[in-house]
C-alpha cells in the first residue's frame, strides 16, 4: 500500500508516518536477534525481514518445538510484530515454509522436508529473481515441479545457484546458521564498605573503574558512545550521570574531563557506597595507526579536538543546545531548515541539503534573520496588489523606497488551511531591506483621505538582512 | 600498552610542537582581520520589538567572514555561539561547506555563553567563533583574546548598538548601519571604529559602504558603475 491510499483510508490524525530508513531497520533486526537468543544460543539475522533461530536441543527446555515456536511468536506479537514461524531441521525448508507456508505456522519433522517444500512455489528455495522468471517461462512455478526435472540438466539452464538451495532445503547440503554474537557487557563496578563522603576517594574509584572500562574496550577493539555512572548513595537513593560523546572513543583522559565536573556537583548525601560504570552504545572503532612523529596541525588531531569540544558543550549545556543544521524540502521558510541536536547526527555524517535548482533559487532571496513568529504590521499600498508604500509597526511608520515582489508561497496540500503568502521583498527610507509577506486570505477594503487602500491586519514582517 | 607508553615518551623528548602556530588574516574592505584575534561588530536596532533588546546582528557580513576563514584550513569548524546569532541556513546555501561544518550553540545564560566561547576558543580545529557577546565586559574579552591569541581562531563577537561605549580589548571595533541601496541588492555602511596596529582614528572613523550579492551569497564593494562619483553625476546632468 502506498502513501497516498493510506492517508486516503485512515484519518490525518490517526496515520503515524515513519520515512522509510532500510539501514536503522537492519539494525533494528539485529537487536532483535539479539533478544530472540532467550530461545536459542545461535540466532542469526535473515536481513531484511526474518531471523533464523537454531533451537538444536533447545526445544525440550520450552516443552517442545512447538511450544517454543508458539511462545516466540506470542513475545513477538506483544513487542508489535507480526510473525509468521515454521520449524524445520534445515535452514532452508524453515525459511520456505515460514513465508510461503500456512499462516498458522507449520512444523516440518526431519526427513518430511521434501513433501514439505513440494507445493511451495520456486521462490522459496532463496533462488534469484531472474532465475524464478526463467523458470515461469518455461511453466515451473512450484518446487514439485522443479524437483520432477533431471538435476543434471537444471546448471547448465539456470546456474549452480538453484542447485545449492534445493539440496540445502532438501538437507543433502550443510548450511550453518552463523548467529549474532551478544557484545560482552563493558561494565566495571566497586563497593565501598561503610560509605564515603570523600569527593577525592570517589574520583580515584572512578578513575579505577574507568581504567578498567578501557582496557575492556581495548581488549574488544571498540569504543563507547554513551557512558553511565551509578552512584550507590546510603540513604539507598542512586544517581546516575550520564554522559553522551559524539563519536566512539575510548580515551580515558576525554571521559574523566566529561565526568569529573558532573561528579563534584553531585549530591552525595551521607556517603556512596558504590559505584559502577557501563559502557552503552559499544561499537568497533577503526585502527589507528600509531605514528612516533605527530603533526600538531594534522586533520585528525583537529578532528578530535572539535569533537572534545562538542562533547564538552554537550556535557555542560545539554545535548538539545547544540545543534546542526539541517534543511527540508519545504518552500515554507520557516520550515526549510531546522536545527537538529548534534548527537542525533553525527558530523561525520553529511548535511542532508537539498539539491534541488528550485531551493538554490530561493535562497537567493532569503533574508539573513528570519524571526521566529512573523510580526503584524500595517501596510499602507496605492491599490491592493500594487507597491507598498508605507509601512507601520507599533507607531513607527516608514516609507517605502523600493518594492520586490510578489513571490507567491503557498500551504503545503497535507496541512490543513494553510493560507497562500505573497511575499515582498522592500526596502524602507532608512536603507533596511525587509521581507514582508500578506496572507492572501483576503485583502482590507477601508480607504483612506488619499484614496490609498489600507490593509492593517494581514500583512507580516518575516525576516531581515542584517 | 609498553610500546604507546614508550612512544609518548620519546614524543615529549623530541617535542615537536610548534613555538608558534601559523597565523593567517581575513582581509574585509582592506582591512586585515587578524586570526588570533577578537573582532567587535555592533549590530543595528532590528525594524521590529524594542531597539535595546531587540537588535540584529550583522549576518550577511559574519557570514561571509566564516566562509573566508573556514577556507583557510581543510579541517575546521565553525562555532556559533547565542541563539540571536544562529544563521539562517538559506543564507548559507551558497556555501555549503560552511554550513557543513557549523557547530550551533544555544548557551541558558551569560556565564554559559562566556565559557562556551572560551571553550571554543581552545579548540585547536575551531577556525572561528562567532558569538552573541551581549553584556561582556572588558575582563571578559581580555580572557577571549587570550584564548583567541593562543589557538590562532578568529573570534567575531556581535554586539548591541547600545554597548558602543563599552570597554573593550577587542582587536578592532566595527559599527554597521544599514545604507540606503540604489540597486536590489541591501547595503551597509562598515565604520572601523578602532584597530589596535593603526594610530588612533580620527572623530571620523574610516568607514566603507559594502553590499551583499545575492547570487554568490558574498560581501563586497559595490560596483563603481552602480555608484558613480558624485561630480560625475553632476556633470551628466
Amino acid at each position: 500500500m502506498d502513501l497516498a491510499h493510506a492517508r486516503a483510508l485512515i484519518p490525518h490524525a490517526g496515520l503515524l508516518i515513519e520515512p522509510y530508513r532500510p539501514a536503522r531497520d537492519a539494525i533494528a533486526l539485529e537487536q532483535l536477534a539479539v533478544w530472540a537468543m532467550r530461545w536459542s544460543p545461535v540466532v542469526a539475522a535473515d536481513q531484511p525481514d526474518g531471523m533464523m533461530l537454531d533451537i538444536s536441543g533447545c526445544g525440550h527446555l520450552f516443552g517442545g518445538d512447538k511450544a517454543l515456536a508458539i511462545s516466540l511468536r506470542k513475545r513477538l506479537r506483544k513487542l508489535g510484530f507480526t510473525a509468521r514461524v515454521a520449524v524445520a531441521s534445515t535452514p532452508g525448508a524453515a525459511w520456505g515454509a515460514a513465508r510461503f507456508g500456512p499462516a498458522a505456522g507449520i512444523i516440518i519433522r526431519p526427513g518430511r522436508e521434501r513433501e514439505a517444500i513440494a507445493p511451495l512455489p520456486v521462490e522459496s528455495l532463496r533462488i534469484s529473481g531472474t532465475v524464478v522468471d526463467a523458470l515461469g517461462e518455461v511453466g515451473i512455478r512450484t518446487v514439485e515441479q522443479l524437483m520432477a526435472i533431471a538435476r543434471s540438466s537444471l546448471p547448465a539452464r539456470y546456474g549452480q545457484e538453484i542447485l545449492r538451495r534445493l539440496d540445502e532445503a532438501l538437507g543433502q547440503s550443510h548450511e550453518a546458521v552463523l548467529g549474532v554474537q551478544e557484545a560482552e557487557a563493558v561494565q566495571a563496578h566497586l563497593e565501598l564498605p561503610g560509605g564515603t563522603t570523600q569527593l577525592e576517594a570517589i574520583e580515584l574509584g572512578v578513575r579505577h573503574l574507568l581504567e578498567e572500562l578501557i582496557r575492556m574496550l581495548e581488549r574488544q577493539e571498540s569504543g563507547l558512545r554513551r557512558l553511565d555512572a551509578t552512584f550507590q548513595r546510603l540513604d539507598s537513593a542512586q544517581i546516575c550521570i550520564i554522559v553522551q560523546v559524539s563519536r566512539p572513543t575510548r580515551s580515558g583522559k576525554h571521559l574523566w574531563s566529561l565526568l569529573r565536573p558532573r561528579i563534584e556537583r553531585m549530591n552525595l548525601g551521607y556517603g556512596v557506597t558504590g559505584i559502577a560504570l557501563c559502557a552503552a552504545g559499544v561499537v568497533r572503532i577503526a585502527h589507528a595507526q600509531a605514528t612516533l612523529l605527530v603533526e600538531p596541525e594534522s586533520a585528525c588531531e583537529h578532528e578530535a579536538a572539535i569533537d572534545q569540544t562538542i562533547d564538552a558543550l554537550v556535557g555542560r549545556l545539554g545535548a538539545n543546545r547544540v545543534c546542526r543544521l539541517l534543511m527540508r524540502e519545504s518552500h515554507r521558510p520557516e520550515s526549510a531548515a531546522w536545527a537538529a541536536p548534534l548527537l542525533d547526527c553525527p558530523r561525520a555524517a553529511p548535511a542532508r541539503l537539498v539539491q534541488t535548482q528550485t531551493l538554490a533559487r530561493e535562497a537567493c532571496q532569503r533574508p539573513s534573520v528570519l524571526h521566529t513568529q512573523p510580526q503584524p504590521l500595517s501596510v499602507i499600498s496605492l491599490s491592493p496588489d500594487g507597491p507598498v508604500m508605507s509601512i507601520a509597526q507599533a507607531g513607527d511608520a516608514r516609507r517605502i523606497i523600493a518594492s520586490i515582489g510578489p513571490e507567491r508561497i503557498g500551504g503545503e496540500w497535507w496541512r490543513a488551511r494553510e493560507p497562500q503568502r505573497d511575499y515582498f521583498r522592500v526596502q524602507d527610507e532608512r536603507g533596511r531591506w525587509l521581507w514582508i509577506f500578506r496572507e492572501a486570505r483576503g485583502l482590507s477594503k477601508s480607504c483612506d483621505a488619499a484614496g490609498a487602500r489600507s490593509d492593517s491586519s494581514e500583512w507580516f514582517i518575516h525576516g531581515e538582512w542584517a | 600498552m609498553a610500546l604507546s607508553n614508550a612512544i609518548s615518551v620519546l614524543r615529549e623528548r623530541i617535542s615537536l610542537t610548534p613555538a608558534k602556530i601559523p597565523r593567517g588574516s581575513v582581509e574585509l574592505a582592506g582591512v586585515q582581520l587578524n586570526m588570533g584575534g577578537v573582532h567587535e561588530w555592533f549590530g543595528s536596532a532590528a525594524a521590529v520589538g524594542h531597539p535595546d533588546r531587540d537588535w540584529l546582528p550583522p549576518m550577511c557580513l559574519l557570514a561571509d567572514l566564516a566562509r573566508r576563514a573556514i577556507a583557510q584550513r581543510a579541517v575546521s569548524s565553525v562555532f556559533w555561539i547565542g541563539r540571536r546569532l544562529w544563521p539562517y541556513p538559506l543564507l548559507l546555501d551558497q556555501h555549503r561547506q560552511v554550513l557543513a561544518r557549523s557547530v550551533l550553540v544555544d548557551p541558558p545564560d551569560n556565564s554559559s555563553r562566556l565559557w562556551a566561547i572560551d571553550v571554543a576558543l581552545r579548540t585547536p580545529g575551531a577556525v572561528a567563533v562567532i558569538a552573541d557577546a551581549q553584556g561582556l565586559t572588558l575582563p571578559h574579552t581580555r580572557r577571549l583574546q587570550l584564548a583567541a591569541g593562543a589557538f590562532g581562531g578568529l573570534c567575531l563577537l556581535a554586539r548591541p548598538p547600545g554597548e558602543l561605549d563599552r570597554l573593550s580589548a577587542a582587536s578592532t571595533r566595527w559599527r554597521i548601519t544599514p545604507a540606503v541601496s540604489p540597486t536590489i541588492r541591501p547595503r551597509w555602511t562598515l565604520a572601523l571604529l578602532r584597530h589596535k596596529d593603526r594610530p588612533a582614528l580620527t572623530d571620523e572613523p574610516p568607514s566603507w559602504t559594502m553590499e551583499w550579492n545575492h547570487a554568490q551569497g558574498l560581501i563586497c564593494l559595490p560596483a563603481p558603475l552602480a555608484l558613480p562619483a558624485r561630480g560625475a553625476t553632476a556633470q551628466a546632468r
